[in-house]
């Protein structure tokens, strides 16, 4: 019997100018967020396996130089881009997707994106991810906001229960009916994903991933579904239950994502570029500075070490004293500039914690966040990218460093050249496999499966209390 | 087969349903007449389930509603005062959807044979219900009320949409139903349609059935009865 009501209703919604006009439209937008979503990821990978290619290329072939002095020249690393990226862009778009490495500092203005996650602005980009995850409940809640509310009116509910049609049948047959055509509009959309998927050669952890990203939407779906259907039953008139599902859709979809970057931002902020350099300047000239011997700790740690080896002057040293001084000054920088990253950090990591609470209230916010991190462009992911640099920016100064210390006379600035360069270390960024993250995702996956299990047996409650007019 | 006995309901402190005790054999119409909101439709509430009643009990083919809101649906039919159905469907489909709803499945010919019997026009029933007329749509309601082929019929102001001609044949429909021992409880406003087909007329006024009269002889004139409800309400 349920199959019959959900025939009858997919039958007749087909059969309807509402449901035409808005497949038509949100099919519309499917195919163009596709579109855009292809065209951003087919010129943003070719132009980054280029670059990196090229900066690599550049690095091994630069001008003979002293090592030093190539680590001033540095080089430029490349966020890995997904095959999913497609999907969603996450904070991809705010942060961008490359760094540039060199001596003496590690660059971060690229962090100001994370303070932005769940911006309005946000809704400007046409990505599988917005029509999925704001248009789709629309249409859901075009196609379903009458499904008791209109029989209920008409008086055809009268009918149905007369006819010994039980209210939890009712509300089975008419969510079933609501899928049928959600997935006549969703279903080419994931085969397409897929499509691109094969052509990409994407390798078994991405389908893992678009996997989950599918079954995701479809929890997603299906609460919406059932939300439409409660608010239709509890309401039990059509106008009323229109306003009141909307109403939900602006809640979970706006209100609460904007809420939530407000509210985090209020209870942690993060401080301001001025004040972020100022006390990080102060803290630099605190320390070793391997280019200034007029530094009062330069003068110490030369005292020291003198007093260490025995000798009297830096010349009789068993190493390269300059080398040795700027690679204490490298590690007092990277001390200092992981120190106030941290503290950014941490920050980022409160304010996240409120965006997560709150995520709760707000299929919605759960929904994208756990796509964003499944499809690798949410902020954690992107912070991964961030410590992996910088562990290589510090690996590659210390090679540098290292070789002008050991392998070159002190007083002297012998140059190196290719044979040289080519052999330092390379970046090979791996990002964390969907295994690594498990215990990051179990906690908002379970909170949508409970939206989904509840909001079930919420609608076939409210169904059972429906009364005829 | 259909029985109640000292149905009473009220809404807060407004009594619509006041110790109302009625038996109806099979083949049998017994017909209520009343003003609106004399008690006429929740009476028929109580014996569909819709309304719970606030005491006594409503029992079709035994079976007290309230206890067995499901099985006791088995046993009866019911045709609305609106019927509206689904406008996209055709008057066919939709007595082939509520028929499978209450667990029949009719050939074509059975359906189509159905609306005919209910007095759709042939070639009607492959048009979409959006184009009926009121009338037509209580035609398919009737059919679908049929098709369930149930021993207890409620009709809720049957007539209303349906001109004189149709509400003439309903009565000659009726008239069947009664002898293949269907038992009928049909709400009214038509005095002259109800001492056409009843057995017995009940008179309402604020959820008490106030006068029943015996129409089985057929000795009552239509005046006499219209005159007796205008002194009851």
């Amino acid at each position: 019997m349920i199959l019959e009501i959900a025939r009858q209703e997919f039958r007749g919604m087909l059969r309807e100018g509402r449901f035409r006009t808005a497949a038509l439209l949100l099919s519309a937008l499917f195919l163009l967020s596709l579109i855009g979503a292809y065209d951003y990821y087919a010129s943003l990978k070719q132009q980054h396996d280029e670059a990196a290619r090229t900066m690599r290329s550049q690095w091994d072939n630069q001008k003979e130089k002293n090592p030093h002095s190539a680590a001033h020249y540095g080089t430029f690393v490349f966020k890995p881009i997904y095959p999913l990226s497609y999907f969603d862009r996450g904070v991809d778009a705010f942060t961008g997707n490359t760094l540039f490495l060199e001596a003496h500092r590690s660059n971060q203005a690229t962090f100001r994106g994370a303070e932005d996650q769940g911006e309005f602005a946000r809704l400007g980009a046409l990505t599988p991810a917005f029509v999925l995850g704001m248009l789709m409940p629309l249409f859901i809640i075009v196609l379903g906001f009458g499904a008791a509310a209109a029989e209920r009116e008409n008086g055809n509910l009268r009918l149905l229960l007369a006819q010994g049609v039980r209210p939890a049948t009712l509300f089975m047959g008419k969510s079933l009916g609501l899928w049928a055509a959600v997935l006549l509009l969703a279903l080419p959309f994931f085969v397409a994903g897929a499509v691109g998927l094969f052509v990409a050669n994407a390798g078994a952890e991405h389908w893992l991933r678009y996997s989950c990203t599918l079954l995701l939407y479809l929890a997603y779906f299906g609460s919406f579904i059932h939300l439409t259907l409660l608010i239709s039953a509890w309401a039990g008139r059509q106008n009323v239950a229109l306003v009141g599902a909307l109403g939900v859709w602006v809640f979970a979809c706006l209100i609460v994502p904007k809420a939530a970057v407000n509210m985090a931002k209020q209870m942690y902020p993060a401080p301001n570029w001025q004040a972020y350099h100022t006390a990080l300047k102060e803290d630099l000239e605190n320390g070793v500075d391997g280019h200034d011997s007029q530094n009062i700790f330069y003068k110490k740690l030369e005292e020291e070490t003198l007093k260490k080896y025995g000798v009297d002057s830096i010349q009789h040293l068993p190493f390269n004293w300059w080398g040795f001084m700027l690679q204490k000054g490298e590690e007092h920088e990277t001390y200092v500039f992981q120190k106030h990253k941290q503290k950014l950090l941490d920050v980022y990591e409160k304010q996240q914690a409120v965006h997560r609470a709150a995520a709760v209230v707000s299929p919605y916010m759960l929904t994208n966040s756990l796509s964003q991190r499944l499809v690798g462009t949410d902020v954690n992911t992107y912070f991964d990218f961030l410590a992996a640099a910088e562990r290589y920016r510090i690996q590659l100064v210390g090679e540098l460093n290292a070789d002008m210390t050991n392998n070159i006379k002190f007083g002297e600035w012998d140059d190196r050249g290719k044979e040289f360069f080519s052999k330092n270390a390379h970046f090979d960024y791996q990002p964390p496999t969907l295994g690594s993250l498990l215990g990051d995702l179990s906690k908002p996956a379970g909170a949508m499966l409970l939206w989904l299990i509840v909001s079930g047996l919420a609608a076939a409650f409210f169904f059972n209390r429906l009364k005829p007019l | 087969m259909i029985s109640a006995q000292q149905l009473t309901k009220h809404y807060g402190d407004k009594v619509a349903l006041d110790k109302l005790s009625l038996d109806i054999a099979p083949g049998e119409i017994f017909c209520l007449l009343g003003q609106n909101g004399a008690g006429k439709t929740t009476t028929i509430n109580c014996f569909l389930g819709f309304v719970q009643p606030t005491s006594g009990t409503a029992r079709i083919n035994g079976l007290d509603v309230a206890a067995h809101p499901l099985e006791s649906k088995k046993h009866l039919a019911y045709l609305p005062e609106v019927v509206m159905l689904y406008p996209n469907l055709t008057g066919l489909e939709n007595l082939d959807y509520f028929s499978r709803l209450a667990g029949f499945r009719h050939t074509k010919d059975e359906l189509h044979a159905l609306l005919t019997t209910a007095g759709l026009p042939e070639n009607e029933g492959v048009r979409r219900v959006s184009t009926y007329s009121k009338g037509m749509r209580q035609k398919v309601g009737i059919a679908i009320a049929l098709a369930k082929q149930a021993k207890a019929l409620f009709l809720d102001e049957p007539t209303s949409g349906l001109d004189p001609k149709a509400s003439n044949d309903f009565s000659g429909l009726l008239a069947r139903l009664k002898d293949k021992k269907v038992a009928i409880l049909m709400a009214t406003h038509d005095i002259f349609r109800a001492k056409d087909v009843a057995n017995r007329m009940g008179i309402m006024k604020d959820g008490q059935l106030v006068n029943v009269l015996d129409n089985n002889s057929n000795t009552l004139q239509a005046r006499e009865i219209e005159e007796l409800y205008l002194q009851t309400i």
